[in-house]
């Protein structure tokens, strides 16, 4: 008796062998490690299965039926292209792969990791010493979360969930899930929540009793609007809420150069004569605004002048709380 | 066995057949790190896979690899196989998440050419579906040369933006491990400006240029510090916040707190950097005040004081 992992391993080469593509009598009768004597409908479950199995690991399996029978081989473009990286490139990827495989927050490290393996420029790459935190609470649960979600997201089916909202109302939700994204030390789920009718962002850590529709995984449960931009979805701390306000904020002409970089595509930008830059951005939380623009400084002041007093207050309230003595 | 079992060790060693190229003697524990095994799970797999083949099984049919002090010995390419495949959708999705985190948006150039190469032509649709969009933009060239020269232990001149002058300073750095965090990267180095060690934020560095200059490494280096202050040899700070300065641990990494009369807060917090969390106490403008050290509670005074000159409003 010829061990699963080793029919399966043999079923593999005699498909990837194959270029017209062979049938399941064929592969029957070939010695791979099917019986004999086996009973056809047995065999034809097995053989199924088999297929399925190797599908799951990836094994891009293609149906012919131009001969009246069905015959089974290779996607044509099963196989990678070699591709040529540079030496940062290389060193880049092989950075990004030792922070991440190892990241109990990453969720998806398993697929990170074969992707890797695949990628046979990079085999041999040595990687540099990476440490990597990429969620500052319960990174396995929300690992764990954003990778159910993950795959819901890409096979389209709703999800269902208990949710607490910032000002701690608790609910369940039905969602449809368009995307994730990972801010800030934390994964977030964007998508349609069906009761509402409208696009929402959920914090993952703040999920409960997350689950799936597992039924026909197969067959999407809804369309993703095709203008849909997950990036819109993606905001600056002080952005999260309805906007109370467009502030204006300015860059000294030492911290120009930051600017592009800080405001990540959020509100204009507009250059200055003096090498300064001027930046307007919805806001929802100035309070935070604010914290934004302390912790990001020096070189960043708001030019909006209640916000300049608010900020001068506050930093005034800082000196006198430390004053010596 | 269960079904998800026999896919997860199928992949596995359809994963590992390209790897076994003939004449190659590859170490037990690369080959399970590359594939997230253990070197026992690697064993038994070279040895089902010694035993797979084509029929009629004659040698030259056969995948011939075996295990012997440690190393997997390759006699012949396998039968079949011996390329890698393409990507999955959930590799594809991995890969892109996972660069989209070094500051490589979807039309980043070396995310196309790996596409190109290696991504089913229908699988380009859901490359997006996970956005780690955690850094800000610019990012992705800087992140490769650190990254390479940390590797080639080469120096580095860079401009930095330093967060305690506001103004760019010109230092040579020798590079020693990078650091993510929360969306940031670090990279710990020695600084031959401070002539000691240092840690810089990537988004932090307007510019950078190796210099062809190749320099030691220590033999144990440490990462990034600010990145992990409960790892490392730090000071701690006690601060009292008051309670409607909407508190989360998340702003304070490794900080113990405990509640005190009238609803304020006191917190423990470790720090590498005293200007890190003069800063942080400075931005809740009122908030937060440090007890002690005391040298923390002048240098938020003087943090405060800089940006009062900085708004006009001294």
């Amino acid at each position: 008796m010829v061990d699963s992992a080793e029919r399966l391993i043999n079923l593999a080469l005699f498909l990837a062998r194959s270029r017209e593509g062979v049938t399941a009598e064929e592969c029957r009768t070939a010695g791979l490690g099917y019986t004999e004597d086996q009973d056809p409908d047995a065999f034809a479950r097995m053989f199924e299965r088999d297929k399925d199995v190797l599908r799951a690991a990836g094994l891009p399996i293609e149906v012919d039926r131009g001969r009246g029978t069905e015959a089974y081989r290779l996607d044509p473009s099963a196989y990678a292209a070699p591709v040529q990286l540079s030496a940062d490139e290389l060193a880049a990827l092989a950075a990004a792969g030792a922070a991440m495989v190892h990241d109990p927050g990453f969720p998806l490290g398993e697929d990170l990791r074969y992707a890797l393996a695949k990628l046979t420029a990079y085999a041999d790459a040595p990687a540099p010493t990476v440490a990597a935190r990429i969620t500052d609470e319960t990174p396995e649960e929300q690992g764990e979360a954003a990778a159910l979600l993950a795959t819901a997201v890409a096979a389209r089916k709703r999800t269902r969930f208990g949710y607490t909202n910032v000002s701690g109302r608790s609910g369940a939700r039905e969602v449809e899930p368009y995307a994730l994204f990972l801010s800030e030390g934390r994964w977030y789920l964007v998508g349609r929540d069906t009761a509402r009718g409208e696009m929402r962002t959920y914090a993952v850590a703040r999920m409960t009793d997350l689950s799936t529709n597992d039924g026909r995984p197969r067959s999407p449960d809804f369309e993703r609007p095709a203008d849909f931009d997950v990036a819109a979805f993606v905001l600056l701390p002080f952005q999260y809420g309805e906007p109370v306000r467009t502030a204006t904020l300015r860059f000294s002409p030492d911290a120009a150069w930051r600017a592009e970089r800080l405001t990540a595509n959020h509100g204009t930008l507009d250059p200055q004569g003096d090498g300064s830059m001027l930046w307007r951005v919805p806001v929802a939380d100035e309070r935070r605004l604010l914290r934004w623009v302390v912790e990001n400084g020096p070189g960043i002041v708001p030019v909006d002048a209640d916000l300049r007093r608010r900020l001068a207050d506050g930093l005034r309230k800082v000196v006198a709380l430390h004053a010596a003595g | 066995m269960p079904r998800a079992n026999a896919a997860d060790r199928a992949r596995r060693m359809m994963a590992l057949l390209p790897l076994l190229t003939p004449g190659a003697e590859l170490p037990l524990a690369d080959l399970a790190e590359t594939v997230g095994a253990t070197p026992a799970q690697i064993v038994a797999d070279v040895a089902t896979l010694s035993l797979c083949g084509l029929p009629p099984y004659s040698p030259d049919e056969l995948v011939e690899a075996f295990v012997e002090d440690g190393l997997v010995r390759v006699y012949s390419a396998p039968p079949a196989l011996d390329r890698p495949l393409r990507l999955t959708p959930a590799e594809a999705t991995a890969l892109g998440a996972a660069l989209e985190a070094c500051g490589r948006g979807p039309q980043d150039a070396l995310r196309r050419k790996l596409a190109a190469a290696a991504v089913a032509p229908d699988a380009d649709d859901l490359s997006w579906a996970v956005y780690a969009a955690t850094t800000p933009g610019g990012l992705a060239e800087i992140h490769a040369i650190v990254a390479s020269a940390t590797i080639r232990h080469e120096a580095l001149r860079i401009e930095y933006f330093s967060a305690g002058r506001g103004a760019l300073t010109a230092r040579v750095i020798e590079p020693w491990a990078l650091g993510l965090d929360r969306g940031a990267w670090y990279v710990s180095a020695f600084c031959r400006l401070a002539g000691a060690e240092r840690v810089f934020r990537l988004d932090r560095i307007h510019t950078i240029e190796p210099i062809g200059e190749m320099f030691a490494p220590p033999a144990h280096v440490r990462p990034p510090v600010p990145a992990f202050p409960e790892d490392c040899a730090v000071r701690r700070t006690t601060i009292r916040f008051s309670a409607d300065g909407d508190l989360s641990s998340r702003d304070l990494p490794g900080a113990l707190f405990r509640p005190e009369e009238g609803d304020d807060t006191l917190a423990d917090v470790p720090f590498a950097s005293p200007g890190w969390i003069a800063r942080k106490v400075v931005a809740r403008l009122g908030d937060a005040e440090v007890l002690e050290p005391a040298e923390v509670r002048a240098q938020t005074a003087a943090a405060a004081g800089r940006m009062l000159d900085e708004l006009g409003e001294a």
